[in-house]
């Protein structure tokens, strides 16, 4: 038994590509029918996201596996193989589940480190359960790549940092704040990322919502919005008292808020910290506010760094990600080959125990006067004779099976055992 | 027996500082967890070794600075225990535990053999009034301790969120700042209540006990400039907002002014004192 993975994602096709060939729920009956009446899948697993479409399946023969999944592909989205095999990659075995590691652990990801993924294919996976496209082989792949996946979460910082700006603003105020939960937050202005990063904080949960605007009936309509307190705009630094976050995103060409307010501010505040950040393009927060005790100010470049930082520390945790995956991908290998000799160690032993248990019969027939005691000795001595002999090749058998010429050896055990031509007698 | 505790002591405090500082490192739970652990281990082994010490010698090591030492870095450990079970703030360990260390090799290699030999002023310390002293200043003292570890990892986090950028890689371990100033406080505010019993009992048994003029003492002293000075802090939180920054800043200080009135004096000054 074979693994093989055909599929493609947002590096080799674009969206286009993408999109023509998505299975939607509703068809997953009738993919999983037609996937497994071909002649060589035995096991299969649909992977379908937004960036990539992936058929995992367990075959007899890689070849003729792959070329009828590729078949299979472009028939069920009728796509001429010829387009198709241009954005296409195939993996078999100890890459193939090199493959599915990767992806379940976020490395093969447009955004490294992102959390999706490892839900999509647990969904993938028991949607596949679900069309009894699964068995021993794919469950435990599948299940093994949960653990992986799990595993590197724990053991590396690759999803730790915030990679969005919205979110770095969250990840900051909780390295200034204890609890977010008993702090209010002000958004001064209106802008996309601005209301981005309101929601996540609101997320995390907070205490307070306060909006201004310069317009009043906007502030009105965005306070609604996020079920907060509209702030008259000359009431801004009123208000800044009570506020823990103030977010600043107004068209103004000129600062809004100046150190000297905010030095008085914070007199009042009695030293409270206070987390300005600024979205704004041109800047709405005077830079100098930044030198005052107890405030600390990140304008949109200031976000971007962090971004940009935490993205290059993922990709350092990536390569310990990458460590932990090979020696996953080793021992589920192991595992396959051990699986894969299992059947001819079983024929090998059946096969001794018969001829054992018919030269026994034909001795003891011979041997009339013996008692109880001397037959049972004699059958003692036969079976220990069969285990004897086998205990080694069986044991080789079980070592090799594992490296690189595994499938000689075991050709070569059921040749020397003589197990396939009787089995074809037999029929 | 007593040996064989003390020294298991100093291999335990020794051990939880390089589990610490393998968790500053490293930053992966599993240090600060094992280090956690063998700090209580050898608290408990420290606390064995105390009680051992009272049922031979009927007192506790307050015979002579390095003597305290052992007992003060008891208090110490003890104290941040306690606060991890409300703060949770494990880095602080890395602070703790070299302290603790390195004052009970003091204590050892300084004075604790040394007490088969009668302690000096032993008249004075067979009265109530020099445990009960000792016990509530190093108990203050400890706790000045503590903020003085929250001030500085407040200082290191405030530094790398002002520079934002680079500075900012490698953050998360460290407690937030408002937590920081929120353990800086709540050391100052029950400290310093301690630190005062603890002068004022002082005092008094002075004044009864000691036929000397006292009060003029180097230690008396800077232990009252030390009151002060943290009377002022409480002052400044309290009345004028001086948080963050400026109370960490101030903890540091107070907590170098302490350690003087502590140590230093005995080093640099003579008075009556001079056993402490």
């Amino acid at each position: 038994m074979h693994l093989i993975v055909v599929g493609l994602n947002h590096k080799t096709a674009p969206v286009e590509v993408r999109e023509a060939i998505t299975f939607s729920q509703e068809e997953m009956g009738d993919a999983f029918r037609m996937l497994l009446s071909l002649a060589s899948v035995s096991e299969a697993v649909i992977l379908c996201t937004c960036n990539r479409v992936e058929i995992y399946a367990v075959t007899p023969e890689v070849h003729a596996g792959i070329s009828e999944v590729k078949f299979f592909l472009s028939k069920y989205h009728s796509i001429s193989p010829e387009v198709l095999e241009n954005h296409l990659y195939t993996y078999s075995n100890e890459e193939a589940v090199l493959h599915l590691f990767r992806v379940s652990s976020s490395l093969d990801s447009m955004v490294i480190g992102e959390p999706q993924i490892l839900g999509q294919v647990k969904e993938a996976y028991s949607v596949a359960c679900k069309h009894r496209a699964c068995s021993a082989i794919l469950n435990k792949l599948f299940h093994k790549a949960f653990s992986v996946a799990k595993r590197i979460r724990t053991e590396t910082k690759i999803g730790s940092s915030a990679v969005s700006i919205s979110y770095a603003a969250v990840e900051l105020a909780k390295k200034i704040f204890e609890t977010l939960s008993d702090k209010i937050v002000m958004v001064v202005g209106a802008g996309e990322m601005a209301e981005l990063a309101v929601k996540h904080l609101i997320n995390t949960g907070i205490k307070d919502v306060y909006v201004t605007n310069r317009t009043y009936e906007r502030a009105i309509k965005l306070a609604q919005e996020f079920k907060g307190k509209a702030i008259p705009f000359d009431e801004l630094y009123t208000a800044m008292r009570n506020v823990d976050i103030v977010i600043t995103s107004t068209g103004s060409t000129s600062f809004i808020i100046v150190p000297e307010k905010v030095r008085e501010v914070m007199r009042l505040r009695k030293g409270r910290s206070v987390f300005f950040i600024d979205i704004a393009v041109p800047r709405d927060i005077d830079p100098s506010v930044d030198a005052i005790d107890n405030v600390f100010l990140y304008n949109i470049d200031d976000l971007k760094e962090v971004v940009e930082t935490n993205l290059r520390e993922r990709m350092k945790e990536a390569e310990k990600a990458e460590q932990i995956i090979a020696a996953e991908v080793k021992q589920f290998i192991h595992w396959m080959s051990v699986l894969q000799v299992t059947p001819t160690i079983v024929s090998i032993r059946e096969k001794a125990e018969e001829i054992r248990k018919r030269e026994l019969e034909k001795t003891l027939l011979s041997l009339k006067n013996l008692s109880e005691e001397e037959k049972r000795i004699i059958e003692l001595m036969s079976a220990s004779i069969v285990n004897k002999i086998l205990h080694h090749p069986v044991t080789i058998l079980k070592e090799e099976a594992a490296g690189r010429d595994g499938n000689l050896y075991i050709a070569a055990a059921r040749k020397l055992f003589n197990i396939d031509d009787e089995a074809k007698e037999g029929e | 027996m007593g040996l064989i505790l003390f020294n298991l002591t100093i291999f335990l405090y020794l051990l939880s500082t390089f589990l610490y500082l393998g968790h500053l490192v490293h930053q992966k739970d599993f240090f600060s967890r094992w280090a956690t652990w063998c700090m209580i281990l050898a608290f408990s082994v420290h606390t064995l070794s105390l009680i051992y010490r009272f049922l031979v010698f009927g007192s506790l090591p307050f015979g002579s600075l390095p003597l305290s030492l052992s007992f003060y870095s008891w208090t110490l450990v003890g104290i941040f225990l306690l606060m991890l079970i409300n703060f949770r703030i494990h880095v602080m360990g890395s602070f703790i535990s070299p302290l603790a260390f390195i004052a009970v090799l003091i204590s050892f290699s300084k004075g604790w053999s040394a007490v088969t030999t009668r302690e000096p002023w032993s008249g004075i310390f067979k009265s109530a009034w020099v445990p009960l002293h000792v016990t509530f200043s190093l108990l203050g003292d400890s706790l000045f301790a503590l903020a003085f570890c929250a001030g500085i990892l407040y200082l290191i986090q405030e530094y790398r969120l002002k520079k934002k950028r680079k500075a900012l890689v490698r953050i998360s371990s460290l407690p937030s700042l408002e937590t920081l100033d929120r353990v800086n406080f709540r050391c100052l505010t029950i400290g310093f209540p301690l630190l005062t019993v603890g002068l004022i009992i002082g005092a008094i048994g002075a004044e009864y006990t000691l036929n000397i003029p006292w009060r003029y003492d180097p230690k008396v002293i800077w232990s009252v400039l030390t009151w002060f000075l943290y009377a002022g802090m409480i002052h400044a939180r309290l009345i004028k907002g001086w948080r963050g920054k400026k109370a960490a800043i101030l903890a540091i200080f107070g907590f170098i002014i302490v350690s003087f009135s502590y140590l230093g004096v005995n080093i640099f000054l003579t008075g009556y004192h001079h056993f402490y």
